[in-house]
């Protein structure tokens, strides 16, 4: 009897000090309408991080880049995921910020392209207006790199034609499966799905960096991201090969190098479309 | 006694406990008939959401049916060889049926998917890129459809989702084409089961076989073990609003903790078959039903709770309380009663004891009396000495009281002592006998060889109308009174009676005539020449004449006729005469008798006669100076004769 009391009052005194061992990191997916999608894809990598270094996420979603970039401003995210055109973007506004894993894509490589994508049995009409669906205005596959595209493959410039945020990957290539739209600017891994649905590929992009977790280095110290960091690179394959999403890809170390050519006036980029 | 008292009590036990067993199986099976009802009405309702589910499909997969176009896109995917067609006909099923799909996710439909003739994915609506993948050994419904080309309705797990299945075949123009599903989550079978019956709550527990074990390793964050156990699994609360809703409700927690702790709920839950359970805490009751959803195989795939408020359960429960509060209270008092009873019992057979043993004391001190004691309340005796029973020669009480009622019985009409007659009853007899003065409380009455005994009644009120008679025997006093009575009646010389008796019982022998209807006739009787007598053979001879006489008077008359000495040579007769005529006659023989008698030592000596006849109510001297006068008369005429004095 005596005994379990000590155990106890041994307990309760060192209460403070294992809350303090166990961190919370406040953590924003990408901000899509299925922000849950998003989070189930890193629950086993917060459970993982939690097993194995005491910290864990607790999820806050955002409903555009502009919140996020906020929210990093004033403290209330710790870490995010983050695409590379909202990461620039990021670096341009807030300059306390790290990326420090990257994950790889479906195919193994570390980089991918954008794409833009239509269905095979629509025909590209010259005196017609096209219906544009982009992802996202901060989205590296959205306006800046479809505007791109489109002057590439049809010398034509996405402001004289039709265009609306879908807000996601598949919903943009969905809304040209769908005939609502007439082309999609989306990820080249995600494009490639719906070749299965007809949707052909007409023009990719060059190679960029992948999508990243970013780190806010005013409220994540030092010596925690370099153990987040550590144990994201050394999870054993047998671990995120059975995890879901885009961390069963494997991660490799961020490099901001990667982002140099991405550089964007976000003056530019308009916030929504016009239809 | 103890023992009984013992016995008593462990038979009081038994059948408390009889009771409080028969109570807890009728409250058991109250309870039980209430939450069947809840299990069948959760079945019945399950089943009708799951049928109404079933004809929105059934509606949906005729139009679809009639859709030409699809039906010839789909027989061109199935004999196409072209992978490029066969991915532009996929989207252009897509195209075709978006809308559909759209409109059909209003109706609450997750998953609206075409698959191949071969059991294949060809199309997921809900997850357009992920198709051409085999679903023979993952969905038995597919297969069924596509093997068996029936229709097949039931709850299946799945690689992304369980959910409830409605799977038909497609045959276009006798050609199997493949079959279309319509999956509905939980969340919409919740919605359109708390429209129907407005439970406090419903959830789906899943399988682990069905669900867990099932999905891509990918979507297995998608389900967290359920609190009944790892066999069991619910879906994400970040997934599914009624799980987020579940967990967060802390009264749905304390129920299932409840039920957890509950004794048959672990071997019931594992018998994947529908049951219910009642919950009871703060105050309230609930019946959660567990109905057991089987699949494709007819195995269990799991369990739709239900949470009901019942309120009759609280009602049933307060019901048997006071039943066991009234059969504890009951079984109480009859404890007591049994104890106070007992106590009683004892006290009374204390007492009884006791007054037996003061019946048997005073019954002692009662037998040693000389006296005859009786304790009686007029109508019966309640006890009797010993002396009693042996004078008038019974055992006991019960003997006696064969025979006679009571002691007034045996009180004889004798010397004018106190019996039953005139206003004197049998009910009032001893009120009567109390208002006697001492002396004149007498009774007569005759022993068991007939002998008369006359005895003093003593009389003392007990209680509760009871009196005490004492009877002492006062025979020998009476006897002795009587002679003491003759003795003052009663001439000393002669024997005859003497003035003093004439003063005391004249009336009375007025009375006894009257009541006869007799008169009553006074004769002087007054001897010749007694002087003479006298002064020739000498006052000696002259008291023996007077004897004599006496004795001739009374042989000659009757036992009522009454003689008197009323001074010297002169008598009285008092006669009871029945008819007056008679007087002279009577007189007269009398006369001639004493006239031919020869007395010792005078020899022959006369009396001369004067009566008269006792008017009614007149003064006695009266008739005695008629009587006299006619004596006078008598003398006068020569003596020796009877003269009757005439009015």
């Amino acid at each position: 009897m005596i005994y379990n009391y000590l155990i106890t009052f041994f307990l309760i005194l060192n209460i403070p000090l294992f809350a303090q061992n166990t961190k919370v990191l406040k953590f924003a997916p990408l901000p899509t309408k299925k922000a849950s999608k998003n989070i189930e894809e890193f629950i086993p990598v917060s459970k993982y991080l939690e097993k194995k270094i005491n910290i864990k996420f607790d999820y806050i979603v955002k409903k555009d880049y502009k919140d996020i970039l906020d929210s990093f401003k004033n403290g209330t995210i710790d870490i995010a995921y983050l695409g590379p055109l909202p990461l620039v973007y990021l670096r341009q506004n807030y300059k306390h910020m790290k990326p420090i894993i990257s994950f790889k894509q479906s195919n193994g490589s570390e980089k991918y392209r954008c794409v833009i994508a239509k269905f095979k049995n629509d025909k590209y009409k010259i005196e017609r207006k096209i219906k544009v669906a982009l992802t996202q205005p901060l989205s590296t596959c959205g306006y800046y790199m479809t505007q791109k595209l489109l002057k590439k493959k049809y010398n034509i410039n996405l402001d004289n034609h039709l265009y609306n945020y879908e807000m996601s990957h598949y919903k943009a290539l969905l809304a040209s499966l769908r005939g609502d739209y007439f082309i999609s600017g989306a990820k080249d891994s995600i494009a490639l799905k719906y070749e299965s649905l007809g949707m052909e590929i007409i023009e990719k992009s060059e190679l960029l960096p992948g999508f990243s977790l970013v780190v806010n280095t005013k409220t994540v110290s030092k010596k925690d991201i370099e153990r987040i960091e550590n144990t994201l690179l050394s999870i054993p394959k047998k671990y995120y090969k059975s995890w879901r999403g885009i961390a069963s890809r494997g991660m490799i170390k961020s490099n901001l190098n990667d982002y140099k050519d991405l550089e964007v006036d976000f003056s530019l980029i308009p916030q929504k479309g016009n239809i | 006694m103890k023992i009984k008292i013992s016995i008593l009590y462990f038979l009081l036990i038994l059948i408390a406990l009889s009771i409080s067993i028969f109570l807890e199986k009728s409250k058991e099976s109250d309870i039980k008939q209430e939450i069947d009802k809840a299990t069948v009405l959760t079945q019945t309702t399950y089943n009708s959401v799951f049928n109404t589910y079933k004809f929105a499909a059934q509606k949906d997969y005729y139009s679809l049916m009639t859709t030409q176009e699809a039906l010839e896109k789909l027989k061109e995917f199935k004999f196409s060889s072209n992978e490029k067609r066969k991915a532009v006909i996929r989207g252009e099923l897509y195209r075709l049926f978006i809308k559909k799909y759209e409109y059909l996710k209003t109706l609450n439909v997750r998953q609206f998917h075409i698959h191949t003739h071969k059991s294949e994915s060809l199309l997921r609506f809900h997850l357009p890129h992920e198709n051409g993948d085999s679903l023979v050994n993952i969905r038995q419904s597919v297969r069924i459809a596509n093997t068996l080309l029936k229709p097949v309705f039931k709850f299946e797990g799945g690689r992304v989702f369980p959910g409830f299945r409605y799977v038909f075949p497609i045959i276009y123009n006798n050609e199997h084409l493949g079959s279309v599903e319509y999956s509905i989550s939980f969340d919409a079978i919740e919605k359109m089961l708390k429209v129907t019956n407005l439970y406090y709550a419903y959830q789906l527990h899943l399988d682990k076989h069905i669900s867990y074990d099932r999905v891509f390793k990918g979507y297995k964050g998608f389900f967290e073990e359920s609190i009944f156990g790892n066999e069991h699994y619910v879906e994400n609360r970040l997934l599914s609003k009624v799980s987020d809703k579940m967990t967060t409700d802390t009264l749905i927690n304390k129920i299932n903790l409840n039920l957890k702790k509950s004794d048959s709920f672990d071997s019931l839950f594992n018998k994947y078959d529908n049951f219910s359970l009642p919950v009871f805490f703060e105050n309230s009751a609930y019946i959660v039903s567990f109905i057991s959803i089987k699949d494709t195989t007819n195995q269990h795939a799991a369990y739709l709770l239900s949470y009901l408020r019942d309120d009759n359960l609280l009602s049933i429960e307060e019901k048997y309380k006071s039943f066991y509060i009234l059969m504890l209270l009951a079984i109480l008092a009859i404890a007591i009663l049994i104890y106070i009873i007992l106590n009683q019992i004892s006290k009374i057979v204390k007492q009884k004891n006791l007054l037996e043993k003061s019946n048997n004391t005073l019954q002692s001190l009662m037998n040693q009396q000389e006296n005859i004691i009786v304790l009686t309340n007029g109508k019966e005796i309640s006890f009797a000495n010993e002396k009693f029973f042996n004078f008038f020669d019974f055992k006991n009480l019960k003997e006696y009281s064969k025979k006679y009622k009571c002691v007034y019985e045996n009180f004889l009409d004798l010397d004018n002592h106190f019996t039953i007659k005139n206003e004197i009853t049998n009910k009032n007899w001893i009120r009567h006998l109390k208002k006697l003065s001492q002396d004149k409380r007498i009774v007569t009455m005759r022993d068991k060889n007939l002998k008369l005994h006359n005895f003093s009644v003593n009389i003392n009120k007990s209680d509760n109308n009871l009196y005490i008679l004492n009877f002492t025997d006062i025979t020998d006093t009476v006897k002795e009174h009587k002679k003491l009575r003759l003795k003052v009646v009663k001439d000393k010389l002669t024997g005859a009676y003497n003035r003093e008796y004439f003063e005391q019982n004249y009336q009375l022998l007025i009375n006894k005539a009257e009541n006869k209807n007799h008169k009553l006739a006074i004769s002087i009787i007054d001897i010749d020449f007694f002087k003479k007598i006298n002064d020739t053979f000498g006052h000696d001879v002259g008291d023996y004449v007077l004897v004599e006489m006496v004795d001739l008077i009374s042989k000659h008359c009757r036992s009522s006729d009454k003689l008197i000495r009323w001074g010297g040579e002169e008598f009285l007769l008092l006669i009871d005469l029945e008819n007056e005529s008679a007087l002279f006659n009577i007189l007269e023989h009398l006369r001639n008798y004493i006239d031919k008698y020869n007395f010792s030592v005078v020899g022959k000596i006369t009396c001369s006669f004067g009566a008269s006849i006792y008017n009614e109510k007149e003064d006695i001297l009266k008739t005695i100076k008629r009587a006299d006068n006619a004596l006078y008369k008598a003398k006068n005429n020569g003596r020796n004769q009877v003269i009757v004095f005439s009015s």
